[in-house]
């Protein structure tokens, strides 16, 4: 037993971060995020035993998340107004460079925040995950159908909330 | 640009995150899964304890009892001290102080009860009070939150609930009050948003359903009486939480995503929303409690304005529906904590007594008609249905 919780806290730990990235971007807050990725370990926890063998503790871990995501109402809602502290942007660059670039995350992150979590789920998983339709569609158990039909409509309602993003996103729909 | 360049923002995006240890965190929410899923387990039926009997309470109108410290020597208090597993009946015991011989009798109705949020599985009865009769123990659900999600009959004889099963299904189940002729009417329902509620004739059940892989779904109204418990979904698929009908069945109000109240009619068709409930998110889950008989005010929670600490209870408030106005209860500088409205349009309010409760039957003009103590077992559970 204790082998396997060490086992599960090596899961944890190196699991995390990048977890919590694509939770941040499912939900758009730091303590939401947290909370997501909490709930989702502890669950894979629960069946670690059966999970740590089978190579598939990371995707049921990612699995569970995207569902609990979708469960909208069992959080609160995000607010739409941005924190006043940002992390510097990567990179070099001039000033106005690094304003714009802030100002465009800055956008996308409200924007976000205003698509269905169905749509932020599709959205994250095909353009920040790279997932492929297949693969989307398995994670969320819906067919490949609904994700093509969600990821149109999660970039339709990007360029109409934003319309400032709409000419850096010309999207060509790509398929894989 | 492409879809290259969302790519890239997104990824940039993700850079704000800051990455936490959350391996202790895991744990502890694992081990609070595992009691849930242990006492959902342990339970293998619903305890059956005690038949509900109804006790008309005479009290003297207008002259009712000094409001007394809830935890006063109470002749019902033992009743419900000691859980015990026999069934038994105890609505035998003497009215209380307050009544009169020789007064008109005034009907407080029934009380039902259950846990606050947070008690632990032990707690977990449903428990009934008639003013001047004894508190009954029900039925026990197998896990705390059931009774927090309870809805009970407006005839008061079946209670209707969501749990999660042991094969990790969320499913809608009815019973009598004491636990017997448990049924299951639906299979993945939703548990956290919209708890079961009856329609005012007790036949039809409101529900979420709830898909394993996408989560909640649409709303639907479930025919009890039906060998098939045919389901009839609302259209509407931006419907809220928490629903409350109005007991001449015309309007359900919810909480809407915005943190306020929209009221709908029966078959889910948005009629409006409330206005005057403060900024966005001031309103949780949970926050409505009652609809008057024809929907015109509305019963909810609120923080406690005089308070600083957002852990205080809450305070029960009426407002009218249509300007959102406050309206004023008879609570004589004590703090409402409940109220609920029945279908003749008074209201039972649970107000703060010493360290316990008192409750008051108002009228729908807000005079007050009567007031009785609580009895002092009933100071840690609270208000989950009056009926009759």
């Amino acid at each position: 037993m204790d082998n396997l919780l060490s086992e599960f806290d090596s899961f944890v730990r190196t699991r995390t971060p990048a977890l919590l990235r694509s939770a941040y971007l499912l939900t758009g807050d730091q303590h939401l995020a947290e909370d997501l990725v909490q709930s989702a370990l502890a669950r894979t926890h629960r069946s670690w035993s059966r999970l740590h063998h089978s190579g598939n503790a990371e995707a049921y871990t990612r699995k569970t998340m995207y569902h609990l995501q979708v469960s909208w109402w069992r959080r609160r809602r995000v607010p739409e107004s941005m924190p006043g502290d940002l992390p510097e942007p990567r990179g070099g660059g001039s000033a106005s460079d690094h304003a714009h670039q802030t100002s465009l995350r800055l956008t996308l992150r409200a924007a976000l925040v205003k698509l269905s979590p169905k749509q932020r789920a599709v959205l994250v998983l095909r353009f920040f995950e790279d997932r492929t339709e297949l693969e989307a569609a398995e994670l969320l158990g819906v067919t490949v159908g609904t994700v093509k039909s969600q990821t149109a409509k999660s970039l339709a309602r990007l360029r109409t909330v934003a319309p400032e993003l709409a000419e850096l996103y010309v999207l060509e729909g790509s398929t894989r | 640009m492409n879809d290259q360049r969302l790519r890239l923002d997104l990824t940039a995006l993700a850079d704000e995150v800051t990455s936490v240890d959350l391996r202790d965190r895991t744990l502890r929410t694992s081990r609070r899964l595992g009691i849930q899923r242990a006492v959902a387990t342990s339970a293998a039926a619903l305890v059956l304890i005690a038949a509900a009997t109804s006790t008309a309470f005479a009290i003297r109108p207008n002259q009712s009892p000094t409001p007394l410290p809830a935890d006063t020597p109470s002749v019902t208090a033992s009743s419900t001290q000691s859980p015990s597993p026999t069934p038994s009946a105890s609505a035998d015991a003497p009215p209380s102080s307050g009544s009169g011989t020789n007064a008109p009798a005034v009907h407080f109705g029934k009380l039902f009860y259950g846990p606050a949020s947070g008690v632990e599985a032990k707690n977990a009865n449903l428990r009934s009070w008639s003013p001047g009769g004894s508190v009954v123990r029900l039925a026990a659900l197998p896990e705390p939150t059931a009774l927090i999600r309870a809805g009970i009959s407006p005839d008061g004889h079946r209670v209707a609930w969501v749990q999660i099963d042991v094969d990790g299904g969320s499913n809608l189940y009815t019973a009598n009050v004491d636990g017997s002729d448990r049924q299951q009417v639906r299979k993945e329902v939703e548990q956290t948003c919209v708890y079961p509620v009856w329609s005012p004739d007790g036949r039809y059940l409101l529900f979420r359903e709830w898909d394993a892989t996408v989560g909640p779904g649409r709303v639907g109204v479930l025919d009890t009486h039906s060998a098939k418990k045919t389901v009839r979904w609302w259209a509407n698929d931006r419907a809220g939480c928490n629903a409350r009908w109005s007991s001449d069945g015309k309007i359900i109000a919810m909480i809407n995503a915005d943190g306020g109240v929209t009221l709908f009619d029966s078959s889910g068709n948005r009629k409006r929303d409330m206005p005057g409930l403060g900024t966005r998110g001031t309103w949780g889950n949970g926050d409505v409690v009652s609809l008057s008989p024809n929907g015109d005010r509305i019963a909810l929670y609120r923080s406690d304005p005089s308070s600083e600490d957002a852990t205080d209870p809450k305070v029960g408030v009426v407002r009218d529906t249509r300007t959102g106005e406050e309206i004023r209860l008879p609570l004589e500088g004590r703090k409402s904590r409940q109220v609920y409205f029945r279908t003749d349009g008074s209201m039972i309010v649970r107000v703060q007594a010493g360290s316990g409760y008192a409750v008051l039957l108002v009228d729908e003009d807000g005079k007050k008609i009567a007031e009785t103590p609580e009895p002092a077992s009933l100071k840690d559970i609270r208000i989950l249905a009056v009926v009759g």
